[in-house]
Formats: structure tokens, C-alpha cells, sequence
């Protein structure tokens, strides 16, 4: 029974990514390292599947023709990006300088452009590029338990003043 | 673990809930809240819900006599009285998505949820809890609901099985009862809430009621003419870090045109510091209106139409549209055909709007019980292609 609920409860995920897809990236451009988050360049959320590729970059590369499982579509969207001088996160630094300076294209620096709030990059002064650095989102209260327990404790009260009156 | 797992399904086996009827409006019920917890409609019955749906919803091939008492059959577990304090009640959904390609058939396990409502006089507080799955192929998504255990997709795959809480909320009912005002985890007030939660008016505007419930505080408002509810949106807890949680405002209004007809306008504007689509800081927008219309006690006529805007900070990044048209006939009642036009654009260069197609049928065979079936055409749009797709969706619903 038990065995039987979790594979009714659980549906295989398989990947849909193009495993050459990074090395194409890290060849095209000379990288010495592939950044951490690779996945997460083009497929939103680093999650990998069909109509995944989501993100700015990944919208601009679709756009000049990038088809799955297909390196060479990759190599001539990536020249076409650049062809464009498309910069995707609108920060002044154009997507293929971003990936060869191993930023990212997608997020812009909160420092470059006065924007206004929500950047989350690093880096300081115009012009710069824009680090790698959030987070791929987690699901479940492990990221906040407190206000699920504020409102569970908030209901003790009710209840106990509940019991006080005579029925 | 292994008990747990037996104690929710069994107790799923035996509870039910409660979903949306828009349609409902052909039965002259405009206002959603005296048969609903929720004062805008969808989830856990009233007491006064439980009877209706007996009484108006269940199948019959005879006509309900005047004088006919409310079967024992509408109570929580077909049998059981509850005191007025404790509304008791639950939701299990399964069934099975048929379509062609490599994977032809799905099981599916859709929701699993045991709902409570403690009434202290005027204070309400409603709970719903159970279980579900994250999975990458966004077949089952109930991740944004989950309180545990921690699921963190990047790592790859999917989750396996989460406690889902999608709704927690403490609210009081004044002004005799036409004025609600809640805070918590509850379903955001926009738009026609219908079941159909894959729908691009309820995916794209991110306002379904099976997983975008968010925490925040709210005030509605129900009378003869009209309803509605404005919503403080303080964002979704059960997502983190914090840079994803989209907080701003949603709220609707609906008018009473006459008995049979009612136009409402929904508002919605949020702020996240990385959108969960983009991960780019975005402002995104949603404003629109809907329509019921009954032109007889058969059929029921539902529209929505949504305009669409993804703001970067200092610019306007997207602009698109969300649309539908549902007509909803009764065949006799308890047994419903439905017809459903759909479009959706999400201005990502996309050549055109995504557009579908529902030939659907509900059939509420049994007391709190549904098999429902939807054949879901699809031509989906995206920068550079377009494809057609199709599912056959069978579903099974034991409810309130």
C-alpha cells in the first residue's frame, strides 16, 4: 500500500536538458570553469525540462533560433546574441561579455544604472557586470516557519477562552 | 512516515471538499459566501453549502419535491452531524492525464486535503492541510504549498512527498456578517475562481486555487449587489529566500447587473526582487474583468479577460493578455457539459497568443462525489514555434 501511494504520488522527472550545452558555452568562450549554476543561465529556476528556458537570456537565444539537442543552433544563436549586442538584464554590459566575465546576463547590478530596488548582484561602479549570487528558490517552510507558528499560536488563545465559558 | 502516509489517504478516502462553482449563478447564487468558509468562493462548504450541493449540485433524474428534506448523506462523511463550532471536511482529487507521445498516461493525485473551521462566534479560523509532490515536468506543483520537508528543485528532479498547508487564515465576521476581515494564508481575490486552474487566466495572473495562495491580510465585502475583497499581499512563506516573494495588493469587485448577470473588476500589482519565471526584480501587473451571465437555468455563461504587464524597475519589460470564455450547460441536473475557449499571451516574442480548447464533462454521480472528464486542446506559442498538444484529463472527486 505504502509502495503502491508513492508511486502514485511521485511522477519520474526526466531531464530534458542538452548535456552539451555547457561545454558548447565553456569552449565557445574559453571559460576555465563552468559557474556553479549553469542550468539556471537559461532553464528558469536551474530546473531543466521542456519549455524550461525561460530566462532572459534563454528568451533572447529561442528567439535567434536555439533548438534543443541541437550544438550548432546553440553556436549560431550565441553568434547572433552577440551580432545584436543584445544585453538582456539591461545593465549596459552585453550578454556575451557577461558570460565570457562569468556574470550573469539575466540579473542586472543594482549599482549600474541607479536603479531602483530589488538588484541583487554585487559589484560596485557603472558599468560592471553582475555576480551569480541568488539563490535557486526552495520549497517548504524551511525557508519561513514564523508565520505559520504565529497563526497556529495565535489560535491557543482562542481556544482557551473558549473553553472558560460554561456551555 | 509509513503510518502517516496511511492515516492520509485513508482519511482521503473519506473526505471531501469543497471546489469552486461559478456556475452557480444559474442556481441564482451570486454571492459565494453562504455556502462557502472562504467569503469569495471555492474550498471547504458551510453547513448550508454541504445541503445545497445535495440539493442542487447531485445528480437526479427526478425532481426535487418541495417538501423533500436534506438527506443524512449531505453531512461530513455522508453521515455525520457536526456541532456549529466544527466544520469538518476534505478534498481528494485523482485521476489520470491520457494524451499521445512518450509518456501516455499519468496518474495523478491532485489533492489530498482535510480541511477544519473552528466558528467562535464571530471569529473564524479554517486550516487545510495534505499531502502532495513537486515535480519539474509541472505536472503536479503543489511545491509552493508545501511546509515540508524542504524541496529544493535545482538539485535536480523532483521532490517526493510534501505536507502541503494551502490555506491557514484567522478572520471575523461583522456588520451582521457582510463584512469578513482575515489574515493568513489564503486564496487570492481575482478574477472568476474557477477549477480549472491551468487555465491562462489563472496560470499567467498566478491566481489559481490549487497553489498560489499567499499570506496576507484581507477585507471582503458581500451584499445583494455586490462583493468583493482587497487583499494586502505580504507574500508566499513557504518560498524562499525572501527575493522571490511577490508582495503588493489583488482585489475584485462584482456587481449585480440583475439576478442573472454580474460584472466584476479585478486589480493586481506585486513587487518580487527576483520573479520566480525571470529572476530578474519585477513588477508584475494584472487587471481585468469577468462576467457571469445566466440566461436560464440551464446554462451559464463565464468570461474573463485579464491585461498583462512585467515591469522591470525603470522599464516595462512585457505586456500580455490573458482570456476566457466557459459556457456551462446543465444536460439534467448533476450532469454538466462544458465548453471552454481560452487564450494567452506572455509578450515574450512569441509570434502569437497561446490558444485552447475544453470539451468537458462533470458528472456529481453520488453525494459529494464527481467524475469529471476534459479533452484540453492546446496550440502553445513560444519565440520561434508553436505546437499542438492534447490531454485527456480523467478525474475522480470525492467532496462536501
Amino acid at each position: 500500500m505504502y509502495r503502491v501511494s508513492l508511486l502514485l504520488l511521485v511522477v519520474a522527472a526526466p531531464a530534458f536538458a542538452t548535456d552539451t550545452f555547457p561545454a558548447t558555452i565553456q569552449t565557445k568562450y574559453g571559460l576555465a570553469d563552468l559557474p556553479p549554476e549553469l542550468c539556471a543561465l537559461c532553464h528558469t529556476n536551474g530546473i531543466t525540462g521542456s519549455g524550461t528556458v525561460n530566462t532572459p537570456i534563454g528568451r533572447a537565444l529561442r528567439m535567434r533560433g536555439l533548438t534543443a539537442n541541437n550544438a550548432a543552433s546553440l553556436n549560431a544563436a550565441l553568434d547572433a546574441l552577440a551580432a545584436d549586442a543584445v544585453d538582456s538584464d539591461n545593465d549596459g554590459v552585453t550578454d556575451v561579455a557577461e558570460l565570457m566575465a562569468g556574470t550573469s546576463p539575466n540579473v542586472a547590478n543594482a549599482m549600474t544604472g541607479g536603479g531602483a530596488g530589488g538588484g541583487t548582484g554585487g559589484g560596485e561602479g557603472g558599468g560592471g557586470g553582475s555576480v551569480i549570487v541568488i539563490p535557486p528558490p526552495k520549497f517548504g517552510c524551511g525557508a519561513a516557519v514564523v508565520p505559520e507558528l504565529l497563526f497556529f499560536a495565535g489560535l491557543l488563545p482562542l481556544l482557551r477562552s473558549r473553553r472558560r465559558k460554561p456551555c | 512516515m509509513r503510518s502517516m502516509v496511511r492515516w492520509f489517504l485513508l482519511a482521503s478516502l473519506f473526505s471531501a471538499p469543497a471546489w469552486a462553482f461559478p456556475w452557480m449563478v444559474k442556481h441564482g447564487y451570486g454571492s459565494c459566501a453562504a455556502c462557502h468558509v472562504d467569503p469569495s468562493g471555492s474550498g471547504q462548504l458551510t453547513q448550508y453549502g454541504r445541503a445545497q450541493a445535495d440539493v442542487i449540485v447531485k445528480w437526479r433524474t427526478q425532481p426535487r419535491k418541495e417538501d423533500e428534506e436534506v438527506p443524512r448523506s449531505a453531512n461530513f462523511l455522508w453521515f455525520l452531524e457536526l456541532p456549529e463550532l466544527l466544520n469538518l471536511s476534505g478534498n481528494f482529487r485523482s485521476g489520470a492525464l491520457i494524451r499521445p507521445g512518450p509518456t501516455p498516461f499519468v496518474p495523478l493525485i491532485m489533492a489530498t486535503d482535510l480541511y477544519a473551521t473552528l466558528n467562535l462566534g464571530p471569529i473564524v479560523a479554517h486550516v487545510t492541510t495534505g499531502l502532495g509532490t513537486y515535480s519539474t515536468r509541472a505536472i503536479l506543483q503543489s511545491g509552493p504549498a508545501a511546509i515540508a520537508p524542504v524541496c529544493d528543485p535545482s538539485q535536480g528532479g523532483g521532490c517526493s512527498v510534501q505536507w502541503l498547508a494551502r490555506e491557514f487564515w484567522a478572520g471575523a465576521k461583522l456588520a451582521d456578517e457582510a463584512v469578513m476581515i482575515r489574515a493568513g494564508r489564503m486564496n487570492i481575490p481575482f478574477g472568476l475562481r474557477n477549477n480549472e486552474h491551468i487555465t491562462y487566466v489563472r496560470s499567467l495572473t498566478r491566481t489559481d486555487i490549487n497553489v498560489q495562495q499567499q499570506v496576507g491580510a484581507s477585507v471582503a465585502y458581500n451584499s445583494e449587489s455586490v462583493r468583493g475583497e482587497v487583499m494586502g499581499i505580504l507574500g508566499n512563506y513557504q518560498i524562499g529566500p525572501d527575493v522571490y516573494r511577490e508582495r503588493g495588493y489583488s482585489a475584485f469587485a462584482e456587481y449585480a447587473l440583475s439576478n442573472s448577470a454580474y460584472l466584476g473588476l479585478s486589480s493586481l500589482i506585486t513587487y518580487a526582487g527576483a520573479d520566480l519565471q525571470t529572476q530578474a526584480p519585477t513588477v508584475r501587473h494584472a487587471h481585468g474583468f469577468f462576467a457571469r451571465i445566466a440566461p436560464n437555468e440551464k446554462l451559464a455563461l463565464l468570461a474573463e479577460a485579464d491585461f498583462l504587464a512585467w515591469q522591470s524597475p525603470q522599464v516595462l519589460d512585457r505586456i500580455g493578455f490573458a482570456a476566457l470564455l466557459q459556457a456551462d450547460l446543465d444536460v439534467m441536473q448533476g450532469l454538466h457539459v462544458m465548453a471552454t475557449a481560452e487564450a494567452g499571451h506572455t509578450g515574450s516574442g512569441e509570434p502569437g497568443p497561446s490558444v485552447g480548447g475544453w470539451l468537458s464533462g462533470a458528472w456529481y454521480f453520488l453525494p459529494h462525489m464527481e467524475l469529471r472528464i476534459d479533452n484540453i486542446f492546446r496550440r502553445r506559442s513560444s519565440p520561434g514555434s508553436s505546437s499542438f498538444e492534447y490531454n485527456l484529463l480523467v478525474q475522480l472527486h470525492f467532496f462536501l
